[in-house]
């Protein structure tokens, strides 16, 4: 799949996954948790699929190499650093959310 | 599951880590940005170690010359394009070539390493603004922590200068030239740093063996050193508490004082989340905003002008060529050793802001010569050689140019 598409995807993933998480952050954490878990899935599926894209195409590489194939390379690679942020992202305000959460609680104790 | 747990408690036990996690942190420093930098600087470092054991195991630093053709270098990283079919490129620079353009997800590796490296010094100057704003060091055992964090953030800039020269491209050669030329200085004043310098060298430009010990420098000697005084700081932190809150009412700041979490679960919740909130920011840099890999650098070939060096030495840089080298060459110098003799200066009064108005202005002053210098070095080009010392008569010993065409000495 084309490096511009994946990243689409990923967009398309992401950013939805976030928000919400962000949503239910303030209202459920269950929830926030369960959507959360599941979008760092799908976000680590992606990240599997571009992984197997990019060690495919490295072995494709030989001296003096083809730039074609080195920015194509680094291409999926920057697809791939950014479906790892934006799963680290979710995992970050998961746990910044549940901060939040215990915090406010013993507030009202 | 019930083992797992039980095996967790055995582990608390036998290693007394109930008492550290259980340890109370004043719920202040928890929602206060101010307080957050220190961790945001300590955890780049650890992030910094952890990329870079995978890098060492990849590159071999090395002096040997290659031709490489001009069709390998990739577009973004030429600024002076050659018209040559082939370039000289170091054993150095074409293994952190390896390392990015031919090696499965090294590009990330590197580029991930190279803005943990940016974060960290970034992180490192808001912390000391921050100290310097709060006044941390008028606590008890402040002043040493901070004696501590000013030599944590010398020695990060140093890292990332003797980072940045090891892959041997024009910008790494121009950090090493303007390296080199600080050590000249102290030789100019009387201080025969420079000649102990090449002493240890054991050359005047670089060898095989210089960009080895610089390798040793930036992979082991500087990190150990950092990591035994990031270990006593934090030790002193935890022992000593965290920098009293900036407030002037005496009863609040100690009501602030006693609102405590428990740093298990709180604080390592909160520190979880930052650090992969730190993760992915850097992430997020790499796949925005990738940095050249710039051009290969030959031993002879003289830096081009336009070649810069790394930002966070680039402010020394412009003063360098803008003010008298005789001053600018050493404001850092001053600069340090103010800093360092900051906590027996500012001892009277409270450590609100109201109160320490004045220090906190040189706060400011600090920030704005760094960050003038910085900005104006990249919107600029200041029309003047490379070399900070044209202007001053060098002792004759001293004169040898410390980068140029090889010709050994002793």
């Amino acid at each position: 799949m084309d490096p511009i598409a994946l990243a689409w995807i990923t967009a398309g993933i992401a950013v939805p996954a976030a928000v919400l998480v962000y949503v239910f952050i303030g209202t459920d954490m269950k929830w926030a948790v369960a959507t959360g878990l599941t979008s760092v899935l799908l976000l680590l599926t992606l990240f599997a699929y571009t992984a197997n894209i990019i060690t495919a195409l490295y072995t494709a590489v030989s001296w003096p190499p083809d730039p074609q194939i080195v920015q194509q390379g680094v291409m999926y690679q920057r697809v791939a650093a950014g479906q790892l942020a934006a799963a680290s992202f979710i995992v970050g305000i998961l746990a910044v959310g549940y901060y939040m959460e215990i915090s406010k609680k013993r507030g009202h104790e | 599951m019930r083992w797992l747990v039980r095996l967790w408690e055995l582990i608390l036990e036998r290693f007394h880590l109930k008492e550290f996690l259980e340890h109370p942190v004043p719920r202040y420093s928890n929602i206060n940005p101010l307080y957050w930098f220190g961790d945001v600087a300590a955890v780049s470092f650890f992030l910094l170690a952890l990329t870079g054991f995978f890098l060492a195991l990849l590159y071999t630093p090395g002096m040997a010359v290659k031709e490489v053709p001009t069709s390998a270098l990739m577009p973004w990283d030429v600024l002076h394009p050659k018209k040559t079919e082939t370039v000289q490129a170091t054993q150095s620079y074409l293994s952190v070539y390896t390392i990015t353009y031919l090696t499965p997800f090294g590009f990330i590796l590197r580029q991930f390493h190279l803005w943990a490296a940016y974060m960290m010094i970034m992180a490192a100057f808001v912390h000391f603004f921050a100290k310097f704003v709060l006044g941390s060091y008028k606590r008890k055992g402040g002043g040493a922590l901070w004696f501590l964090g000013v030599l944590l953030g010398f020695l990060t800039v140093n890292q990332a200068v003797l980072g940045y020269i090891l892959p041997l491209h024009l910008d790494g050669i121009l950090a090493l030239l303007i390296g080199l030329n600080l050590f000249r200085y102290f030789d100019y004043i009387g201080i025969p740093v420079g000649g102990l310098i090449i002493a240890l060298l054991g050359s005047n430009y670089p060898t095989d063996a210089v960009i080895k010990m610089i390798y040793v420098a930036h992979i082991l000697v500087v990190p150990a050193i950092i990591l035994i005084l990031l270990g006593l700081k934090i030790q002193g932190i935890l022992y000593g508490g965290v920098s009293p809150p900036p407030v002037r009412d005496q009863e609040l700041a100690k009501k602030m004082v006693d609102d405590k979490e428990p740093f298990y679960p709180h604080r390592f919740a909160l520190m979880t989340g930052q650090v992969f909130l730190q993760i992915s920011l850097l992430l997020l840099l790499v796949a925005f905003f990738p940095q050249p890999l710039l051009e290969p650098w030959a031993p002879g070939e003289i830096v081009p002008a336009g070649v810069r060096p790394p930002w966070p030495v680039m402010w020394y840089y412009t003063y360098v060529k803008m003010i008298d080298p005789f001053i600018s060459v050493g404001i850092p110098i001053i600069m340090v050793l103010f800093a360092l003799v900051v906590p027996l200066l500012d001892r009277r009064g409270g450590s609100s802001i109201s109160e320490r108005w004045l220090w906190i202005l040189i706060a400011i002053i600090y920030m704005a010569i760094i960050g003038y210098g910085s900005v104006l070095g990249f919107i600029i080009e200041i029309p003047k050689q490379i070399t900070p010392f044209t202007r001053i008569a060098v002792p004759p010993d001293s004169a040898v140019p410390y980068i140029g065409t090889p010709s050994p000495i002793g």
